[in-house]
């Protein structure tokens, strides 16, 4: 993983070599978040650049020494959950604090194959399966991103890939 | 379909689906937004005094209201996971550490049995006295984790071994109000296509092996921690929480054999934690102990207990209620626990050491001295301020106390 803090400075001029690295490094995590939470190829797509858009926007704000990369995530993490807030017009909660919101299929054509593979996970297992397996994320940091020790991080995904061979067999 | 073949699968359809927008985004027409600086009003003196009534008396308004309220109990003491996580092994640890220092085979010479007065009563303690042993294992363990909220800390911390990728502290008080600390060092590694925590719990001068156990029942996994000596003698516990309790259940093997099982549900009650504890021995009795511990003189504090004995859960063969403090032996120059049990008083020898230093408030924020406290080079810098033998059983001499801190290696 490379040190995200030694392209800030460059990130504040706008330095697209800089930022293209940054992508590079970081849009399978993107993608896997907002992936747990949307399974619409459009949607996604748009929610992956928003976030981008936002993390240049908000690039004054983060500080060195923090972690670059979990900080990344969760502004992918509200934009998603924003997404829902703007477009369904309803309350949304948190995947982490409230699982049955997201129970719901979507009736879009255009999903993720990838989507149905996982589909019998909660959204909480969704997001850390996929943060672990396309992201390659250290559990150290996704225990970071969603907020939970690592111990509890590691029930959950042992237990969803459990339930995914079951339910895959 | 095999768990390597799975994730590998997983991983190929979404690398495959997975978008590239880079070309979608145009990072010179985006306006980077400035730190919102911190606005400061001028200072008005009137109005600052009319808040801070105002402050006052919500705040004393709010606490009347708060303890009107609080009356009730609160079964979901931990708050968050990393307190369920800690405390699961540090209880353990605990619980394991009291067998360690006594032998796990029952003797009768360890403790001594002394009639306090002549009167005699209906009560019969001896069936409570038989158990004494079993008990104290668990008065123990509840001295190391049963605390007040604000007399513990469980936090994750950056790892300072270079062996191990993680760690993690406990700060808790004695009966003595003193510091007692244990640090945690673990590695997540693969055994049997589970990811897993293995790793090291220090306390004092006593190292203990743990790691996770990943129990599959029939497709349903439960995890476990399993705290060892070695590998015949260890304690393995797991969370059997429910929504409306915290409860965890400890098994603990002698010999590669189950010696005894227990169950431990935990309770708040305003700001005392307290414990139910049911134990089953190897005899197929039951020990239930209802536990509270008084910390309102923090240098001698004690435990309250009620406790009933039945056997194949028929009806109560003993039950009563017990008191246990700490006392002061000068020929060992350590604490005992000393039970009080109606006319009786028993006292068993050779309590775990625990910590020599007045635990502080600091102690118990997180954020604060996460260095091992348990490799640093001993100095004879200890002075009666800072070490005290404690409790009301033995004067402060300081003179005739030695500091228990050592030197260790890892």
């Amino acid at each position: 993983m490379i040190n995200y803090d030694l392209y800030i400075d460059d990130l504040m001029k706008k330095d697209n070599e800089a930022f293209e690295a940054i992508y590079e490094s970081t849009r399978k995590g993107v993608f896997s978040m907002i992936l747990s939470i949307v399974n619409n190829k459009a949607v996604t797509e748009d929610l992956m650049q928003d976030t981008y858009m936002k993390m240049i926007e908000k690039i004054a704000q983060y500080k060195k020494g923090r972690n670059f990369y979990a900080w990344l995530l969760q502004i992918a993490k509200n934009t998603a959950l924003d997404y829902y807030r703007r477009e369904k017009k309803v309350n949304v909660y948190d995947p982490q604090e409230n699982e049955h919101l997201f129970e719901g299929e979507y009736n879009d054509k255009n999903n993720y194959a990838v989507y149905d593979m996982i589909k019998p996970l909660d959204d909480e297992e969704k997001q850390i399966v996929l943060l672990r397996i396309v992201s390659d994320l250290k559990f150290k940091d996704i225990a970071e991103v969603v907020e939970k020790p690592i111990g509890t991080v590691l029930w959950i995904y042992n237990k969803a890939i459990k339930k995914l061979q079951d339910y895959n067999k | 379909m095999k768990k390597k073949d799975l994730i590998a699968k997983i991983r190929e359809t979404a690398i495959e689906e997975m978008p590239d927008v880079l070309q979608r985004i145009d990072i010179s027409k985006v306006n980077i937004e400035d730190v919102p600086e911190t606005v400061r009003s001028p200072f008005n003196f009137r109005r600052a005094v009319s808040y801070t009534f105002a402050s006052i008396f919500i705040f004393i308004f709010g606490v009347t209201i708060f303890n009107f309220i609080a009356l009730g109990t609160d079964t979901t003491p931990l708050d968050n996971n990393t307190e369920i996580v800690g405390f699961q092994t540090i209880s353990a640890a605990a619980l394991l550490e009291s067998f360690d220092v006594v032998d796990l085979a029952y003797t009768e010479s360890t403790y001594s049995v002394t009639q306090l007065s002549e009167t005699t009563t209906a009560v019969d303690e001896s069936t409570i006295i038989d158990q004494i042993y079993l008990v104290n294992n668990y008065l123990n363990m509840a001295e190391t984790v049963l605390v007040d909220e604000n007399q513990y800390l469980y936090e994750d911390i950056d790892s300072d071994d270079a062996n191990y990728q993680y760690a993690f502290k406990y700060n808790g008080t004695d009966l003595l109000g003193n510091l007692i600390s244990y640090r945690g060092y673990y590695n997540i590694v693969e055994q049997d296509g589970n990811q897993i925590e293995v790793g090291i719990l220090i306390h004092e001068d006593r190292t203990y092996n743990y790691q996770t156990v990943i129990i599959d029942n029939d497709g349903v996994l439960t995890y476990r921690y399993r705290v060892q000596l070695n590998d015949q003698n260890y304690v393995e516990v797991s969370n059997s929480s429910t929504e409306e309790a915290q409860r965890f259940t400890y098994r603990v093997y002698k010999n590669n054999e189950l010696f005894n099982q227990s169950e431990v549900t935990l309770f708040k009650t305003k700001l005392s934690l307290r414990a139910e504890v049911k134990i089953t021995n190897r005899l197929n009795q039951e020990i239930n102990l209802e536990i509270e511990r008084d910390m309102s003189v923090m240098a001698n504090q004690r435990f309250r207990v009620n406790y009933r004995i039945s056997e194949n859960q028929t009806a109560s063969q003993a039950d009563g209620q017990f008191t246990v403090d700490l006392q002061y032996n000068d020929e060992t120059g350590k604490y005992q626990y000393r039970y009080q049990i109606n006319n009786q008083e028993v006292v068993i020898e050779d309590r775990p050491a625990k910590g020599n230093q007045q635990a502080t408030e600091d102690d118990f924020k997180p954020g604060r001295d996460n260095q091992n406290p348990f490799v640093t080079t001993a100095t004879d810098n200890n002075t009666a301020e800072s070490t005290r033998p404690g409790g009301h059983n033995k004067p402060r001499e300081s003179e005739d106390f030695t500091p228990v801190v050592e030197s260790i290696t890892l």
